[in-house]
């Protein structure tokens, strides 16, 4: 019974087949001998036995989530080819096909930055994209088009989060999943959106069964709507305010801007769009 | 232009073989089946993107269980896995030992098949309550069967912490389903022997692991 105390500390390191040799003989001696010790080997095997098969059996993947994995890694598989070609692209010949929009672009990046006192800001960010004169942002037509998006039921084109990171080229900003799991939002899926002659990454939730739109975007182009009511949240300024009966919550961080819309309340809208970064 | 069907390459092949180990380890750490879909999903998509840094023949099971761990404390625990208040030096005094060998037996083997089910039922539920860290180290070494040294790796700790840990984890474990037999009427009352006495005995349980090229 005195070597008891000292078997069962190193029971489970023997079971395991890391214990030292020598301790082995000793183990293995001791084990012959007392009857307590071998039932609590034989208890711990026991143990494991049960934990693997129903750890197993209670996490069977389902052949709808084998096709769905299958799927993810062959898009993620054909994005990487695609990002190939386009690397081999930039670092050879550019193709009149580029030259073309890349052009335009470096030619509205000068045009704006004579407008304005950012210009780099403009000016590296998304160079292939082809921006129409912005002249005098009307912003309530921005937020029209952050509603008529909104209310748009078409599929998205992205349900993979972490392949959000993707529309960065399009957009011009990163564009991150935002982990809105705390609101009880569910998530939906994502696409690139023309916002007046931009695009933003349209980021689409269900909270409640309320449907709720994310967008990410380039904030230099849409300024924040003053007109809106300012309020800080989270030590965050947001703006929130209402459009067609739909809140409408912004905010910029560092350059890029968020904006939620959705029906749920305008305190609703104010504290999630605070949470994005 | 639409996608061709195309072959799987035989990273992806290999990847897909362990999508039920996956799955099985990203449930009890996320203890929602959701969530464990979603974090084996962004698991083999970044086992994919990092696919040149695996050396073909080595132990991809590791390598995957690794980057799924790293996902999960990434995307749901940026300051690292939760940590248990139990995991200072001997917060638990609850003794090993302290369960009699008729005990043992009758929870090994329960007279009926309908309690042996309903102890084995519980035992998932008795898991999901360890912490974290404990949690994640009884999954890698019980039902993955992983040494030591490769659960050292995958939860970037010494090899001596996976072995306390394991140690702690296997005991709450065994008494939440001793507790658990109690309540079934599997087995009675045992006497309390041991927790002030078991104190004294303090072991360092990693002097007697066996050393490298003893294997």
């Amino acid at each position: 019974m005195s070597g008891c105390r000292k078997i069962v500390t190193v029971l489970d390191v023997y079971a395991d087949g890391e214990l030292e040799p020598e301790h082995v003989v000793e183990i293995e001696g001791h084990l012959a001998d007392c009857e307590s010790c071998s039932a609590r080997l034989q208890l711990e095997h026991a143990t494991r036995k049960s934990l693997r098969r129903e750890v197993y059996a209670q996490a069977q993947p389902s052949a709808a989530f084998s096709e769905r994995i299958l799927a993810s890694l062959q898009a993620e598989a054909e994005r990487e080819a695609v990002a190939e070609v386009d690397g081999a692209r930039r670092g050879g010949m550019l193709s009149w096909g580029s030259i073309v929009p890349l052009a335009a672009a470096a030619a509205i990046a000068l045009l704006w930055s004579a407008k304005t006192d950012k210009p780099q800001a403009v000016a590296h960010r998304a160079p292939t994209q082809v921006a129409a004169s912005t002249g005098t942002m009307n912003f309530e037509q921005v937020l029209d088009e952050l509603v008529d998006r909104h209310i748009d039921r078409s599929t998205p084109e992205v349900t993979e989060p972490s392949l959000l990171d993707g529309m960065e080229p399009q957009v011009g900003v990163p564009v991150h999943f935002p982990s809105l799991a705390q609101y009880g939002a569910r998530w939906q899926g994502g696409k690139v959106v023309p916002i007046h002659n931009q695009r933003a990454a349209s980021l689409r939730f269900l909270v409640d069964g309320h449907r709720m739109t994310v967008y990410v975007y380039n904030s230099e182009r849409f300024p924040v709507a003053t007109s809106f009511k300012r309020r800080v949240v989270r030590n965050e300024p947001v703006y929130t305010g209402w459009k067609r009966g739909y809140s409408i919550a912004t905010t910029d961080r560092h350059g890029v801007g968020y904006a939620v819309a959705t029906d749920l309340g305008e305190e609703e809208g104010a504290e999630i769009v605070a949470s994005l970064h | 232009m639409a996608a061709l069907p195309r072959k799987l390459s035989d990273f992806e092949k290999e990847a897909m073989s362990h999508l039920s180990t996956l799955l099985a380890v990203g449930s009890r750490l996320t203890r929602s089946p959701s969530e464990a879909e979603d974090l084996v999903q962004d698991t083999l998509l970044k086992a994919l993107r990092a696919r040149e840094h695996f050396t073909p023949g080595s132990n991809m099971r590791a390598w995957l269980l690794r980057i799924l761990t790293n996902t999960f404390i990434n995307r749901y625990r940026r300051g690292g896995l939760e940590r248990s208040v139990l995991d200072g030096p001997d917060a638990d005094p609850l003794a090993d030992g302290w369960i009699g060998a008729s005990t043992m037996e009758a929870m090994r083997d329960p007279e009926s098949r309908a309690m042996r089910a309903l102890l084995e039922k519980e035992i998932v539920a008795a898991l999901d309550e360890l912490p974290e860290e404990f949690r994640l180290a009884v999954v890698l070494s019980d039902v993955e069967e992983l040494s030591y040294k490769e659960i050292s790796e995958i939860m970037g700790c010494p090899i001596g912490t996976v072995m306390s840990r394991l140690h702690r984890g296997r005991r709450l474990l065994k008494r939440r389903l001793y507790e658990h037999a109690r309540t079934l009427g599997i087995v009675g009352p045992e006497e309390a022997v041991g927790p002030a006495r078991e104190r004294d005995a303090v072991v360092d349980i990693s002097s007697y692991r066996k050393k490298a090229g003893n294997a």
